[in-house]
Protein backbone atom coordinates (compact mmCIF):
# COMPACT_ATOMS: atom_id res chain seq x y z
CA UNK A 1 0.00 0.00 0.00
CA UNK A 2 0.88 3.48 -0.81
CA UNK A 3 0.51 4.78 2.78
CA UNK A 4 3.25 1.86 3.98
CA UNK A 5 6.16 3.10 1.53
CA UNK A 6 5.43 6.69 2.41
CA UNK A 7 5.90 5.34 6.18
CA UNK A 8 8.58 3.04 5.35
CA UNK A 9 10.10 6.13 3.65
CA UNK A 10 9.99 8.35 6.81
CA UNK A 11 7.89 10.64 4.69
CA UNK A 12 6.11 13.35 7.22
CA UNK A 13 2.33 12.27 7.24
CA UNK A 14 1.11 16.06 6.61
CA UNK A 15 -1.62 16.72 4.54
CA UNK A 16 -1.06 16.19 0.17
CA UNK A 17 -4.77 16.71 -0.63
CA UNK A 18 -6.13 19.19 2.27
CA UNK A 19 -5.73 23.22 2.41
CA UNK A 20 -3.02 24.53 4.51
CA UNK A 21 -3.87 24.46 8.50
CA UNK A 22 -2.01 25.97 11.60
CA UNK A 23 1.19 24.15 11.04
CA UNK A 24 2.22 24.65 14.99
CA UNK A 25 -1.10 22.66 15.77
CA UNK A 26 -0.60 20.12 12.75
CA UNK A 27 2.84 19.55 14.42
CA UNK A 28 1.40 18.73 17.42
CA UNK A 29 -1.54 16.89 16.71
CA UNK A 30 0.97 14.37 14.43
CA UNK A 31 2.93 13.98 17.71
CA UNK A 32 0.18 12.54 19.41
CA UNK A 33 -0.51 10.48 16.02
CA UNK A 34 3.17 9.33 16.14
CA UNK A 35 3.13 8.05 19.54
CA UNK A 36 -0.20 6.19 18.88
CA UNK A 37 1.26 4.35 15.93
CA UNK A 38 4.41 3.82 18.02
CA UNK A 39 2.32 2.71 21.12
CA UNK A 40 -0.04 -0.12 18.53
CA UNK A 41 3.13 -1.44 16.61
CA UNK A 42 5.20 -2.57 20.37
CA UNK A 43 1.43 -3.59 20.66
CA UNK A 44 1.22 -2.41 23.91
CA UNK A 45 -2.51 -0.98 23.64
CA UNK A 46 -2.93 -0.69 27.39
CA UNK A 47 -0.68 2.51 27.26
CA UNK A 48 -3.24 4.44 24.90
CA UNK A 49 -6.10 5.35 27.38
CA UNK A 50 -3.20 6.66 29.63
CA UNK A 51 -0.57 8.23 27.17
CA UNK A 52 -2.85 9.46 24.17
CA UNK A 53 -6.66 9.80 25.83
CA UNK A 54 -8.17 12.62 27.97
CA UNK A 55 -8.45 10.54 31.03
CA UNK A 56 -10.30 13.74 32.62
CA UNK A 57 -13.30 13.30 29.98
CA UNK A 58 -15.51 11.32 31.45
CA UNK A 59 -17.70 11.33 28.05
CA UNK A 60 -14.59 9.49 25.94
CA UNK A 61 -16.21 8.48 22.41
CA UNK A 62 -15.00 5.74 20.27
CA UNK A 63 -16.53 5.08 16.89
CA UNK A 64 -15.55 1.86 15.36
CA UNK A 65 -15.28 0.41 12.23
CA UNK A 66 -16.40 -3.07 13.20
CA UNK A 67 -19.45 -2.43 15.75
CA UNK A 68 -22.19 -0.60 15.35
CA UNK A 69 -22.58 0.18 18.76
CA UNK A 70 -20.66 3.73 19.77
CA UNK A 71 -18.84 3.56 22.49
CA UNK A 72 -18.94 5.88 25.00
CA UNK A 73 -17.29 6.08 28.76
CA UNK A 74 -14.28 4.47 30.33
CA UNK A 75 -15.84 0.91 31.55
CA UNK A 76 -16.29 0.18 27.45
CA UNK A 77 -13.14 1.89 25.95
CA UNK A 78 -10.89 0.31 28.56
CA UNK A 79 -12.69 -2.79 27.85
CA UNK A 80 -12.50 -2.62 23.88
CA UNK A 81 -8.75 -1.22 24.07
CA UNK A 82 -7.53 -3.49 26.28
CA UNK A 83 -9.75 -6.57 26.92
CA UNK A 84 -9.16 -9.15 29.70
CA UNK A 85 -8.88 -11.99 27.06
CA UNK A 86 -5.90 -11.13 24.32
CA UNK A 87 -8.05 -10.95 21.38
CA UNK A 88 -4.88 -10.50 18.30
CA UNK A 89 -2.02 -12.00 17.38
CA UNK A 90 -1.09 -8.86 15.44
CA UNK A 91 -1.95 -5.07 14.83
CA UNK A 92 -0.58 -2.77 12.68
CA UNK A 93 -1.83 0.87 12.66
CA UNK A 94 -0.30 3.59 10.46
CA UNK A 95 -1.41 6.96 8.82
CA UNK A 96 -1.21 10.04 6.66
CA UNK A 97 -2.22 13.16 5.03
CA UNK A 98 -3.15 14.76 8.53
CA UNK A 99 -5.35 17.63 8.46
CA UNK A 100 -6.58 19.93 11.84
CA UNK A 101 -8.88 22.81 12.92
CA UNK A 102 -8.86 24.48 16.12
CA UNK A 103 -12.56 24.57 16.74
CA UNK A 104 -12.22 26.52 20.38
CA UNK A 105 -9.84 27.17 22.91
CA UNK A 106 -8.19 23.95 23.87
CA UNK A 107 -10.20 21.73 21.79
CA UNK A 108 -9.37 20.37 18.04
CA UNK A 109 -10.61 18.30 15.62
CA UNK A 110 -8.27 16.32 13.42
CA UNK A 111 -9.03 14.49 10.26
CA UNK A 112 -6.51 11.73 8.49
CA UNK A 113 -6.17 8.67 6.48
CA UNK A 114 -5.79 5.76 8.30
CA UNK A 115 -5.10 1.90 7.35
CA UNK A 116 -4.46 -1.27 9.75
CA UNK A 117 -2.99 -5.03 9.12
CA UNK A 118 -4.84 -6.95 11.82
CA UNK A 119 -4.73 -10.56 12.55
CA UNK A 120 -7.15 -11.97 15.20
CA UNK A 121 -6.32 -14.98 17.69
CA UNK A 122 -8.46 -17.88 16.16
CA UNK A 123 -7.90 -20.16 13.62
CA UNK A 124 -9.70 -20.65 10.33
CA UNK A 125 -10.16 -17.90 8.13
CA UNK A 126 -11.10 -15.57 10.33
CA UNK A 127 -7.74 -15.40 11.81
CA UNK A 128 -5.94 -14.76 8.44
CA UNK A 129 -4.05 -11.43 8.31
CA UNK A 130 -6.49 -8.54 7.07
CA UNK A 131 -5.97 -5.06 5.81
CA UNK A 132 -7.87 -2.21 6.09
CA UNK A 133 -8.01 1.60 5.51
CA UNK A 134 -10.60 4.69 6.39
CA UNK A 135 -11.10 8.25 7.43
CA UNK A 136 -10.33 9.05 11.34
CA UNK A 137 -12.19 12.11 13.03
CA UNK A 138 -10.17 12.26 16.13
CA UNK A 139 -10.81 15.38 18.34
CA UNK A 140 -8.50 16.56 21.00
CA UNK A 141 -8.39 18.33 24.22
CA UNK A 142 -4.87 20.34 25.42
CA UNK A 143 -4.45 19.29 28.59
CA UNK A 144 -1.41 20.66 30.45
CA UNK A 145 0.94 17.50 29.57
CA UNK A 146 -0.09 17.99 25.79
CA UNK A 147 -3.11 17.11 23.52
CA UNK A 148 -5.20 14.40 24.72
CA UNK A 149 -7.94 12.36 22.19
CA UNK A 150 -11.60 12.16 23.51
CA UNK A 151 -13.52 11.36 20.11
CA UNK A 152 -11.98 9.06 17.79
CA UNK A 153 -14.38 7.59 14.67
CA UNK A 154 -13.37 5.19 12.15
CA UNK A 155 -15.47 6.76 8.83
CA UNK A 156 -14.85 4.11 6.24
CA UNK A 157 -16.59 3.85 3.02
CA UNK A 158 -19.61 2.73 2.31
CA UNK A 159 -19.29 -0.44 1.17
CA UNK A 160 -19.68 -0.33 -2.29
CA UNK A 161 -17.11 2.29 -2.92
CA UNK A 162 -14.85 -0.04 -0.18
CA UNK A 163 -15.39 -2.59 -3.02
CA UNK A 164 -14.46 -0.71 -5.84
CA UNK A 165 -11.69 1.44 -4.03
CA UNK A 166 -10.24 -1.86 -3.38
CA UNK A 167 -10.49 -3.20 -6.91
CA UNK A 168 -8.60 0.19 -7.87
CA UNK A 169 -5.80 -0.85 -5.47
CA UNK A 170 -5.74 -3.96 -7.18
CA UNK A 171 -4.63 -2.54 -10.35
CA UNK A 172 -1.25 -3.55 -11.49
CA UNK A 173 1.31 -0.56 -11.86
CA UNK A 174 2.26 -0.86 -15.47
CA UNK A 175 -1.56 -1.27 -16.27
CA UNK A 176 -1.01 3.15 -17.52
CA UNK A 177 1.95 1.95 -20.12
CA UNK A 178 -0.38 -0.74 -21.49
CA UNK A 179 -3.15 0.98 -21.63
CA UNK A 180 -1.06 4.04 -23.43
CA UNK A 181 0.07 1.29 -26.00
CA UNK A 182 -3.25 0.40 -26.75
CA UNK A 183 -4.28 3.74 -27.02
CA UNK A 184 -1.39 4.60 -29.50
CA UNK A 185 -1.63 1.65 -31.71
CA UNK A 186 -2.24 2.47 -35.15
CA UNK A 187 -5.38 0.34 -36.10
CA UNK A 188 -6.48 -0.56 -39.36
CA UNK A 189 -9.04 -3.21 -38.36
CA UNK A 190 -12.90 -1.52 -38.55
CA UNK A 191 -14.11 -3.61 -36.27
CA UNK A 192 -11.86 -2.47 -33.61
CA UNK A 193 -12.36 1.20 -34.37
CA UNK B 1 -21.07 19.47 32.61
CA UNK B 2 -24.26 18.21 33.32
CA UNK B 3 -24.46 14.50 33.96
CA UNK B 4 -25.40 11.59 31.45
CA UNK B 5 -28.88 11.57 29.90
CA UNK B 6 -30.78 8.81 28.52
CA UNK B 7 -31.66 9.51 24.80
CA UNK B 8 -34.63 7.87 24.68
CA UNK B 9 -35.86 10.13 27.69
CA UNK B 10 -35.13 12.96 24.96
CA UNK B 11 -37.30 11.53 22.27
CA UNK B 12 -39.75 14.36 20.78
CA UNK B 13 -43.33 13.28 21.71
CA UNK B 14 -44.79 15.51 19.46
CA UNK B 15 -43.71 14.53 16.37
CA UNK B 16 -45.41 11.18 16.02
CA UNK B 17 -44.15 10.67 12.49
CA UNK B 18 -40.63 10.97 13.06
CA UNK B 19 -40.80 8.34 16.11
CA UNK B 20 -42.55 5.77 14.02
CA UNK B 21 -39.76 5.78 11.98
CA UNK B 22 -37.19 6.06 14.12
CA UNK B 23 -38.71 3.04 16.21
CA UNK B 24 -38.93 1.52 12.94
CA UNK B 25 -35.13 1.81 12.15
CA UNK B 26 -34.01 0.88 16.37
CA UNK B 27 -36.16 -2.55 15.56
CA UNK B 28 -34.06 -2.90 12.31
CA UNK B 29 -30.64 -2.14 14.04
CA UNK B 30 -32.38 -4.16 17.10
CA UNK B 31 -33.03 -7.24 15.00
CA UNK B 32 -29.83 -7.00 13.53
CA UNK B 33 -28.29 -7.51 16.98
CA UNK B 34 -26.63 -4.38 16.71
CA UNK B 35 -28.33 -2.00 19.71
CA UNK B 36 -27.20 -3.53 23.22
CA UNK B 37 -26.83 -1.35 26.38
CA UNK B 38 -23.75 0.42 25.81
CA UNK B 39 -25.34 2.27 22.74
CA UNK B 40 -27.57 3.65 24.64
CA UNK B 41 -25.05 5.40 27.14
CA UNK B 42 -25.39 8.84 26.70
CA UNK B 43 -23.33 11.99 26.31
CA UNK B 44 -23.18 15.18 27.83
CA UNK B 45 -24.94 18.38 27.24
CA UNK B 46 -27.69 20.31 28.90
CA UNK B 47 -31.17 19.97 27.82
CA UNK B 48 -31.20 23.31 25.91
CA UNK B 49 -28.70 22.18 23.73
CA UNK B 50 -30.10 18.82 23.14
CA UNK B 51 -33.25 20.45 22.63
CA UNK B 52 -31.67 22.61 19.98
CA UNK B 53 -29.52 20.11 18.06
CA UNK B 54 -32.23 17.83 17.50
CA UNK B 55 -34.48 20.41 16.32
CA UNK B 56 -31.96 21.48 13.66
CA UNK B 57 -31.79 17.57 12.97
CA UNK B 58 -35.41 17.63 12.21
CA UNK B 59 -35.31 20.58 10.26
CA UNK B 60 -32.44 19.00 8.36
CA UNK B 61 -34.65 15.99 8.12
CA UNK B 62 -37.37 18.49 6.13
CA UNK B 63 -34.52 19.98 4.10
CA UNK B 64 -33.59 16.30 2.70
CA UNK B 65 -36.52 15.26 2.31
CA UNK B 66 -38.27 17.73 0.50
CA UNK B 67 -35.64 17.22 -2.03
CA UNK B 68 -34.44 20.94 -2.19
CA UNK B 69 -31.24 20.15 -1.31
CA UNK B 70 -29.89 23.49 -1.96
CA UNK B 71 -31.54 24.38 1.19
CA UNK B 72 -29.16 22.47 3.55
CA UNK B 73 -27.26 25.56 3.29
CA UNK B 74 -29.93 27.03 6.01
CA UNK B 75 -28.39 24.33 8.83
CA UNK B 76 -25.03 25.21 8.70
CA UNK B 77 -22.30 27.74 9.67
CA UNK B 78 -22.07 29.85 6.30
CA UNK B 79 -19.38 32.20 7.88
CA UNK B 80 -17.32 28.85 8.28
CA UNK B 81 -14.51 29.07 6.05
CA UNK B 82 -13.64 25.48 6.19
CA UNK B 83 -16.52 23.65 6.04
CA UNK B 84 -15.74 19.74 6.16
CA UNK B 85 -17.80 17.28 4.96
CA UNK B 86 -17.21 13.21 4.72
CA UNK B 87 -19.10 11.16 2.63
CA UNK B 88 -19.74 7.71 3.02
CA UNK B 89 -19.76 7.22 -1.01
CA UNK B 90 -16.55 10.06 -2.07
CA UNK B 91 -13.23 9.08 -1.01
CA UNK B 92 -11.59 12.68 -0.40
CA UNK B 93 -13.57 14.74 1.72
CA UNK B 94 -14.71 17.90 1.20
CA UNK B 95 -13.82 21.28 2.49
CA UNK B 96 -14.91 24.05 0.64
CA UNK B 97 -18.37 26.27 0.09
CA UNK B 98 -18.16 25.27 -3.70
CA UNK B 99 -17.59 21.53 -3.19
CA UNK B 100 -20.17 21.13 -1.01
CA UNK B 101 -22.71 23.34 -2.66
CA UNK B 102 -21.77 20.89 -5.96
CA UNK B 103 -22.35 17.92 -4.31
CA UNK B 104 -25.66 19.43 -2.82
CA UNK B 105 -26.55 20.77 -5.99
CA UNK B 106 -24.38 19.57 -8.96
CA UNK B 107 -26.57 21.68 -11.77
CA UNK B 108 -28.63 18.97 -12.99
CA UNK B 109 -31.07 16.62 -11.81
CA UNK B 110 -29.55 12.85 -10.59
CA UNK B 111 -32.02 12.08 -8.61
CA UNK B 112 -35.17 10.38 -8.81
CA UNK B 113 -35.60 10.35 -4.85
CA UNK B 114 -33.70 10.80 -1.25
CA UNK B 115 -35.08 9.90 2.20
CA UNK B 116 -33.18 10.77 5.03
CA UNK B 117 -33.48 9.75 8.69
CA UNK B 118 -31.74 9.78 12.12
CA UNK B 119 -32.18 8.17 15.44
CA UNK B 120 -30.77 7.60 18.84
CA UNK B 121 -28.95 11.00 18.90
CA UNK B 122 -26.45 11.67 21.53
CA UNK B 123 -24.88 15.20 21.97
CA UNK B 124 -21.96 16.43 23.66
CA UNK B 125 -21.09 20.39 24.63
CA UNK B 126 -17.50 20.56 23.73
CA UNK B 127 -17.39 24.33 24.49
CA UNK B 128 -20.38 27.38 24.85
CA UNK B 129 -20.51 27.52 21.03
CA UNK B 130 -19.48 24.24 20.19
CA UNK B 131 -21.38 20.86 20.36
CA UNK B 132 -21.11 17.28 19.16
CA UNK B 133 -23.70 15.22 17.70
CA UNK B 134 -23.94 11.31 17.34
CA UNK B 135 -26.54 9.57 15.55
CA UNK B 136 -27.74 6.83 14.00
CA UNK B 137 -28.76 7.47 10.60
CA UNK B 138 -30.83 5.90 7.56
CA UNK B 139 -31.06 6.63 4.09
CA UNK B 140 -33.17 5.48 0.53
CA UNK B 141 -31.90 6.60 -2.76
CA UNK B 142 -33.04 6.14 -6.23
CA UNK B 143 -30.77 7.48 -9.07
CA UNK B 144 -31.63 8.57 -12.07
CA UNK B 145 -28.75 7.62 -14.21
CA UNK B 146 -26.70 4.18 -12.91
CA UNK B 147 -28.15 1.09 -11.73
CA UNK B 148 -32.10 1.36 -11.34
CA UNK B 149 -33.85 0.51 -8.55
CA UNK B 150 -33.32 2.20 -5.14
CA UNK B 151 -31.11 1.45 -2.09
CA UNK B 152 -30.36 2.36 1.66
CA UNK B 153 -28.04 2.47 3.29
CA UNK B 154 -27.14 2.67 7.34
CA UNK B 155 -24.18 4.40 9.11
CA UNK B 156 -23.14 6.51 12.61
CA UNK B 157 -22.99 10.00 11.64
CA UNK B 158 -21.05 12.84 13.47
CA UNK B 159 -22.06 16.09 12.68
CA UNK B 160 -20.00 19.14 14.81
CA UNK B 161 -22.27 22.57 15.22
CA UNK B 162 -21.41 25.75 16.04
CA UNK B 163 -23.80 28.01 18.41
CA UNK B 164 -24.55 31.51 16.29
CA UNK B 165 -26.89 34.31 16.99
CA UNK B 166 -29.79 32.20 14.63
CA UNK B 167 -29.41 28.96 16.61
CA UNK B 168 -26.53 26.28 16.16
CA UNK B 169 -25.01 25.51 12.77
CA UNK B 170 -23.05 22.53 11.21
CA UNK B 171 -19.63 23.00 10.38
CA UNK B 172 -19.22 18.96 10.15
CA UNK B 173 -21.08 16.00 9.05
CA UNK B 174 -19.40 12.78 8.80
CA UNK B 175 -20.88 9.61 7.83
CA UNK B 176 -19.00 6.42 9.64
CA UNK B 177 -20.69 3.18 7.70
CA UNK B 178 -19.75 -0.36 9.44
CA UNK B 179 -16.92 -1.82 7.86
CA UNK B 180 -17.10 -3.68 4.83
CA UNK B 181 -17.34 -7.01 6.07
CA UNK B 182 -19.28 -6.15 9.37
CA UNK B 183 -21.59 -4.15 7.04
CA UNK B 184 -22.17 -7.18 4.53
CA UNK B 185 -22.68 -9.48 7.94
CA UNK B 186 -25.85 -7.15 9.43
CA UNK B 187 -27.33 -6.89 5.71
CA UNK B 188 -26.84 -11.00 5.85
CA UNK B 189 -28.68 -10.93 9.35
CA UNK B 190 -31.13 -9.05 8.03
CA UNK B 191 -32.32 -12.01 5.52
CA UNK B 192 -32.45 -14.83 8.05
CA UNK B 193 -36.17 -16.01 7.91
CA UNK B 194 -38.15 -15.33 10.93
CA UNK B 195 -38.47 -19.14 11.61
CA UNK B 196 -35.15 -20.01 11.40
CA UNK B 197 -34.90 -20.03 15.51
CA UNK B 198 -37.50 -22.16 15.52
CA UNK B 199 -36.10 -24.40 13.16
CA UNK B 200 -32.75 -24.57 15.12
CA UNK B 201 -34.36 -25.08 18.04
CA UNK B 202 -36.08 -28.07 16.43
CA UNK B 203 -33.14 -30.39 15.50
Amino acid sequence: MNEQKEKSAGIAATSTLYPACDSNLLAEIDAVLKRTEEIWLAQEWWRLPEEIWDRDDSTPMYVAEERYDVMIGWDVLDEYIFPKKKGLDAFRWGYSNLWVKKLAPGVALALYDHWFEIKIKTPGPIGTPRHGFDRVLSIFNKKPDGWRQSLYAQCPLGPDTYVRAMAEKLVQADFNEFYDRIKNRDINDPRLK
Amino acid sequence: MPGPRSVTEMSNDNDKTSIDRREALALVLALGGFMTASNRAAAAAPDEVFNAIDAVLRQTREIWNSQDFARLKEVWDADDPEPWYVPEEIETPFYTWPQIEKYWNPGRKVLKGFRWDYSNLRVKQLAPDLALAIFDHFYEIELIFGPQGPTAGFDRVITLFRKKPEGWRHILYAQCPLGPENYVRALRKEIVRPDFEEFRDNL
